[in-house]
């Protein structure tokens, strides 16, 4: 006869992220409660009072994020159904507890992702009008084939009847502030469009960020950013928050890393699948973002 | 009319689905599902809904416009639309919702499995148990409390079944007919199921037993208990038993069963002397396409076919065409497959032809592989097996990281031909040919290995097998009717250019 004893389910760690991996140093120092903040199939995000977000990821299902563990999760496994709103998370030891499972993050293998960024001298992208042409052929044809709705046009000087996303180089903080605006919090999806749209152009400039020509127009674009983000919802707002600070997806900072260092078409191509692969319009959003900051790096030559 | 949900949050690809199925609903002309961000509600207000909106960017908005009635149905009775879920939360509850269910589908952690197994059976459930990671000792406890209960256990880690008509896990649509299947391996079943339903008969059931079945500790309870089932059944007129070679000891005990059951019964035991399975009054299949076409048959009434390990002079000329312009260099064969016993099959049957590979999985006489993320010489990858999937999706519902694998052998040099299986169904990729064309036709077409693949499907699957062909065969790809022949295919390749070269394999 089988006993039916229940003990937690100790939930297998693949990787956490380095901002995840710091937090969890830092809150073994100092211990409290993470509260169940937003719950789906594969991810729950957890809440720490002062503002922090984990989140808890199926690693068959997301790849990383800073802030993020992915975990080996049962097929069956929902977290929708094995947490509750407002449930509080509790971690000792580099432990963090739920009800019926626990996550242990020692010994896993933290991801870093390299982060090149361009010194302030450095040309602007040679390569950028290649590579440029690439990533679009890669968003059509992820757009059409996968019938992608996006409440943007996520193409330059479509006749969509889409909004059509401005943000420009070289526009003062006023206007910069109405663009970001227009776009923060727009659109359908749990990450807005817009806010999708956004993230992927601070992405393409980010490690161009301290050249010549970008530094004032990136600075602008963080603060106006920062100062809008109460315009959309506190998720979306983490990960612009995030990327902001350089903080972005493995699959960007790959794409990213792509770039910078010259890969060849194939794996540029493949770096530009696994962005848009995101949510529902998530990544080609993104990836279209991407593609307007690489446009306006091209008009600074 | 609009709803907001306070504080509700649903990820993009559920959203995106409340929004399309309530867009479908008849008398509903126009619907928006968004967070209740500033932009959003000036967007709804632009749109004609009501500029009072009280919502906050966490919030939910629901907002729909069209014919009264439609609008008032409230969202979580138009469909599944993920805001509502009816919480059954153990099998009891759904036996009360349902009482005649009579199977339980358990798929749970492995530590949980057994106990949920027990608990259907005492609720008078057959089992079909998708999870592993159960131990031979529970395995033994749960089919023995089913053999007292007489109920059927498919399982631990039985991924295919076909009950009644009812494909579950990786399951195809096939028609349904005389030959019961009964299979230790899932795609071992899904080959023999697919291949059936292709040559125009059909499956009377489909049962799976799980790998460790016919184990000497296990004894084949499962086979035995299905093998009764069918030979009880008067729907089931031809029977076929799946396995790898099993514990002599339980070889003897199925194929004693299966010579008294008074049905005719195919037996392919892949790899077994032939001879050991007819001496037994029994049919036996060299590979799992002829276990198929063998039941057929005899369901007909007509002599056996000839088997897929023969040749053609048509193939034979068509091979040695598209290895004509193959460069010396190009020697070996590498398998990337979904299916384990494809792979399993694949090696063996390649063996036989005198091309020894190597493996993640090897048969005997087989090398294991030092690196399985690097191919070496011949080599036949099992992408389905534990070392590529902890951690990530089965290649047979997301093909990425298997198609990564084709991409990196068709740039290897000395690769002659690319043999891998495509496995369609109920749980696979929805269109894992359009998957594979971006990266075959980035491949230089002067300088490129053969492409021989080989489709586990049938035409009422979601995916439409002629259409995953078409789509391969217009990329240049050489389509194989079944496992079998692909790796025939795939050895004759290989032996001509090593006869090029004058080596030996």
């Amino acid at each position: 006869m089988l006993t039916h004893t229940f003990t937690a389910n100790a939930l297998k760690t693949v990787s956490i992220g380095y901002l995840a991996a710091e937090f969890i140093k830092s809150a073994n120092a100092q211990p409290y409660p993470l509260q169940v903040h937003s719950r789906f199939q594969h991810a729950v995000n957890l809440k720490r009072s002062d503002g922090y977000l984990l989140t808890l990821l199926s690693a068959s299902h997301y790849a990383n994020l800073a802030d993020a563990i992915r975990l080996n999760l049962p097929a069956s496994w929902d977290w929708r159904e094995k947490t509750i709103g407002g449930e509080e998370i509790w971690m000792k030891n580099e432990v963090l507890h739920g009800a019926g499972w626990s996550i242990s993050s020692k010994g896993a293998r933290c991801w870093q992702p390299d982060r090149a960024t361009a010194h302030a001298h450095e040309s602007l992208v040679s390569d950028a009008q290649h590579y440029y042409v690439i990533l679009l052929h890669a968003l059509t044809l992820f757009c059409t084939t996968h019938r992608i709705r996006s409440e943007l046009s996520l193409f330059p000087r479509a006749d969509s009847g889409q909004k059509q996303p401005e943000i420009s180089l070289n526009a003062n903080a006023a206007i910069l502030d109405q663009q970001i605006a227009q776009l923060i919090g727009f659109g359908r999806g749990l990450t807005p469009d817009g806010d999708d749209y956004l993230l992927g152009y601070i992405a393409a400039l980010w490690r161009w960020r301290y050249t010549q020509k970008v530094a004032e127009h990136f600075t602008l674009l963080c603060h106006g950013l920062t100062n809008q983000l109460s315009r959309t919802n506190d998720i979306s707002a983490h990960y612009l928050k995030r990327a902001v600070q350089g903080h972005f997806s493995e699959p960007i900072c790959e794409l990213i890393q792509a770039l910078a260092t010259k890969k060849n078409d194939v794996e540029v191509n493949s770096a530009a699948l696994a962005v848009m692969q995101f949510g529902a319009s998530s990544g080609a959003d993104c990836l279209a973002g991407f593609l307007h900051g690489l446009r306006a790096l091209k008009a600074t030559q | 009319m609009y709803k907001v949900f306070k504080n509700r949050y649903q990820d993009s690809v559920s959203l995106m689905q409340i929004s399309a199925q309530i867009s479908k609903l008849a008398g509903i002309t126009q619907a928006s599902v968004v967070m209740g961000t500033d932009n959003n509600l000036i967007q709804l207000q632009d749109a004609g809904f009501p500029d009072h909106i009280k919502a906050s960017p966490n919030d939910l908005i629901i907002a729909v416009m069209g014919e009264t009635e439609a609008c008032n149905s409230k969202p979580e009775e138009s469909g599944n639309a993920g805001l509502q879920t009816i919480a059954v939360t153990s099998l009891q509850m759904a036996q009360e919702q349902n009482p005649s269910a009579n199977l339980a589908l358990i798929s749970v952690p492995g530590d949980y499995a057994a106990a949920e197994a027990m608990k259907s059976l005492q609720l008078g459930m057959n089992v079909m148990l998708f999870s592993d990671n159960v131990s031979l000792q529970q395995e033994k406890q749960i089919k023995q409390r089913a053999q007292e209960k007489h109920l059927l256990v498919m399982g631990p880690d039985c991924g295919t079944a076909i009950i009644n008509g009812i494909p579950l896990g990786f399951a195809n649509v096939v028609q349904q007919g005389s030959i019961g299947v009964i299979g230790a391996s899932g795609t071992g079943l899904q080959e023999v199921t697919c291949r059936i339903d292709q040559l125009g008969a059909g499956v009377s059931q489909a049962i799976g037993t799980g790998g460790h079945d016919l184990h000497e500790e296990i004894g084949g309870i499962s086979m035995l208990f299905a093998l009764n089932a069918l030979t009880q059944d008067d729907n089931t007129q031809t029977i076929v038993l799946i396995s790898k070679p099993p514990a002599r000891s339980v070889a003897e005990k199925i194929l004693q069963r299966a010579q008294t059951c008074g049905k005719p019964v195919v037996v392919i035991f892949l790899g077994a002397n032939p001879d050991e399975i007819t001496r037994f009054g029994v049919h036996s299949a060299e590979t799992l396409a002829d276990a198929a076409d063998i039941a057929v048959a005899l369901s007909e009434g007509k002599s056996r076919t000839s088997s897929h390990l023969t040749l053609s002079q048509s193939h034979i000329d068509l091979l040695e065409q598209h290895a004509h312009s193959l460069p010396l260099v190009r020697q070996y064969i590498r398998g990337i497959f979904a299916g384990g016993t494809f792979c399993y099959e694949s090696q063996l049957l390649c063996q036989q032809q005198g091309v020894f590979a190597n493996s993640n999985t090897p048969v005997h006489g087989n090398q294991k592989l030092n690196d399985i993320r690097q191919s070496s010489a011949h080599t036949l990858i099992d992408m389905g097996d534990d070392d590529f999937t902890r951690g990530r999706p089965h290649p047979m519902i997301d093909p990425t990281q298997r198609n990564q694998r084709i991409q990196a052998e068709l740039s290897d040099p000395t690769c002659a031909v690319v043999l891998f299986d495509l496995v369609l169904g109920y749980g696979a990729a929805m269109d894992p040919a359009q998957d594979l064309i971006d990266i075959l036709n980035r491949r230089d077409p002067k300088n490129t290995p053969i492409l021989i693949a080989h489709i586990c499907g049938t035409e009422a699957d979601p995916q439409i097998r002629s259409h995953q062909i078409n789509a391969l065969r217009q990329c240049g790809v050489l389509v194989a009717e079944c496992n079998a022949q692909a790796a025939i295919w795939a050895s004759q390749i290989a032996l001509i250019q090593a006869a090029k070269s004058g080596a030996t394999q």
